[in-house]
């Protein structure tokens, strides 16, 4: 079967050939046949970096029995693009690819544990990442299903807490604010201008009435003097 | 195993068959060359230059004289295996999608798209007739108005053709009368590859509703069903095992991409009477989209995407295999 092996570990024949500078710079291509192994010498530069390299194929040469028909097939003459093809498998086509190895697959469940041990995702979703303020489930606040129920709840009860306790806590320290918010009691964020006990002044950008001029465009005619 | 890596082709692969004693491997792919390979060690034979577009479809007849190839550049052409000289070409209206030989290797059948206004033709020529394919006029066309035919293959005997439409329907149209011998529908999408086994009583289907089942050829009752998760692409019977294996696509999240060199796209072994999984080899580097045994059974073969096909001897373990049942 045919392997390739990068051979540059002894730099002996690369030396020679720069001492012998014989046929440019790089020896023929060599083919010994020991027994049933075809050895095949190659040399070539590689473009990229610069340097030589010898390429050593090894071939198995096996004699198969076949029936007529498969036997003369094989000693058709090849056509088409591979019409000039030396006998034998040719580099550009052909390669021997990695090892695989067939998984065996028992049963679906060893499958997916298998699946189930790579996958980093998994092994997050037993940590604690989300939690949800209002049921601690494992999900975001806004997105709990017990949003309406007892989100609401939640919020009487903090704010029951927050009065009976603002008395006795430092006014420093924590305030569970006394203020709440009166229009909403979702939790949602109600700003300064609409809470309860807000004038409301100062707020809006009223356009000018009756033509009140707060702004004047003052023109300085420049004076000419003869 | 060490699989065998064929690279002759620049575009995906759209089918393989090997001839019937499996000595050679014929594949075509989107690029116009169809190359045959010696499936012993991967030497390749010879192209079969002259098609001027993709190429769908590839047949070989039983004792290897000819090779039928069906292609987007809407033309049928039948080529001398050995030689490589193109022995006829047949114009068609609109792209070639499915071609193969009868039992007999007398007969060729090829069905056409549904394109630019053209309908989905079944064409039969009889190659003892020269005058046919001279004056391009098959002996038979069968209009296929609704669904068009998206793979087909010969029933046993030469009576009838078995093919696969795009809704998943399956009908028997018969090689004489040209009529609807029997008609079945168990698969929901598009049927994308039918393969017959050995002895031609039994075929699988490949489809894109995630399944691939086992009928038989004459009464098209439906045996046996093997899911996946994903569209499959290809199936094939064992000739000496009670196996099928199917090709497929793959979940995008599912491709891991740690290593380069070997890619990970699988084909799957599935127990034919059990319906269960139990081998997956893996090495392509895209969808597979056509798989094929050997006639001896003794390895099978896989296009792919990627361009390359790849000839899998089986280690010794896989004859040993028992499915725990």
């Amino acid at each position: 079967m045919p392997s390739i092996e990068y051979d540059d570990s002894k730099p002996s024949w690369a030396d020679q050939v720069e001492e012998e500078g014989d046929e440019g710079t790089l020896p023929s291509p060599k083919e010994t046949i020991k027994g049933n192994i075809k050895t095949i010498t190659d040399y070539k530069i590689d473009e990229d970096d610069g340097k030589k390299y010898k390429i050593v194929r090894t071939f198995k040469i096996e004699t198969r029995k076949a029936s007529k028909a498969v036997a003369r097939r094989k000693n058709w003459k090849k056509f088409g693009n591979s019409e000039f093809d030396a006998p034998g498998p040719n580099v550009a086509t052909t390669t021997v690819s990695d090892d695989v190895n067939m998984t065996i697959i028992s049963s679906k469940e060893d499958l997916n544990a298998q699946d189930q041990d790579e996958d980093p995702m998994n092994k997050l979703k037993g940590q604690k990442i989300v939690s949800c303020r209002i049921c601690k489930g494992d999900h975001w606040t806004t997105r709990c299903p017990y949003k309406d129920t007892l989100g609401p709840m939640q919020k009487e009860l903090a704010e029951q807490l927050g009065l009976s306790t603002g008395d006795k806590d430092k006014p420093a320290g924590s305030e569970p604010e006394p203020a709440q918010p009166a229009q909403s009691k979702t939790g949602k964020y109600v700003p300064p201008s609409l809470r309860d006990g807000s004038t409301r002044r100062g707020e809006s950008m009223q356009p000018n009435r009756r033509g009140e001029c707060e702004c004047s465009l003052n023109f300085f005619l420049p004076h000419f003097t003869p | 195993m060490k699989p065998i890596l064929l690279q002759g082709h620049e575009r995906s692969i759209t089918q393989i068959k090997y001839n019937r004693e499996g000595d050679l491997l014929f594949s075509v792919a989107k690029d116009p060359i169809a190359n045959v390979w010696y499936s012993v060690n991967g030497e390749r034979l010879g192209t079969y230059n002259g098609h001027t577009g993709a190429v769908w479809c590839v047949d070989c007849d039983w004792d290897t004289k000819n090779v039928l190839t069906g292609s987007a550049d809407n033309s049928c052409r039948l080529w001398d295996c050995q030689t490589g000289k193109q022995l006829a070409l047949l114009n068609t209206s609109s792209a070639v999608r499915t071609c193969g030989f009868d039992f007999s290797g007398n007969i060729i059948m090829f069905s056409t798209d549904k394109q630019m206004g053209y309908q989905c033709f079944l064409n039969f020529f009889d190659l003892r007739d020269p005058q046919q394919i001279d004056d391009n006029q098959p002996y038979l066309t069968i209009p296929c108005s609704e669904h068009k035919i998206t793979s087909a293959v010969w029933g046993p005997l030469g009576e009838f053709v078995i093919a696969g439409h795009e809704n998943g329907e399956i009908n028997q149209f018969s090689a004489k009368s040209g009529e609807v011998l029997k008609k079945v529908k168990e698969h929901s999408r598009q049927i994308n590859d039918i393969q017959t086994s050995v002895d031609l009583t039994m075929f699988i289907t490949a489809s894109k509703d995630n399944s691939a089942k086992l009928f038989d050829s004459a009464s098209l009752d439906h045996i046996k069903t093997f899911k996946t998760e994903r569209p499959v692409n290809s199936a094939a019977i064992s000739p000496i095992m009670d196996h099928v294996v199917m090709g497929g696509g793959q979940e995008a999240m599912e491709v891991t991409t740690t290593s380069t060199r070997i890619g990970k796209f699988e084909a799957r072994f599935f127990h034919a009477a059990y319906e269960e999984e139990f081998g997956r080899v893996k090495g392509h580097f895209g969808p597979i989209n056509c798989v094929a045994f050997h006639p001896d059974g003794k390895s099978y073969s896989s296009g792919g995407e990627d361009g390359y096909t790849r000839i899998h001897y089986f280690d010794p373990q896989y004859f040993d295999f028992e499915l725990e049942a």
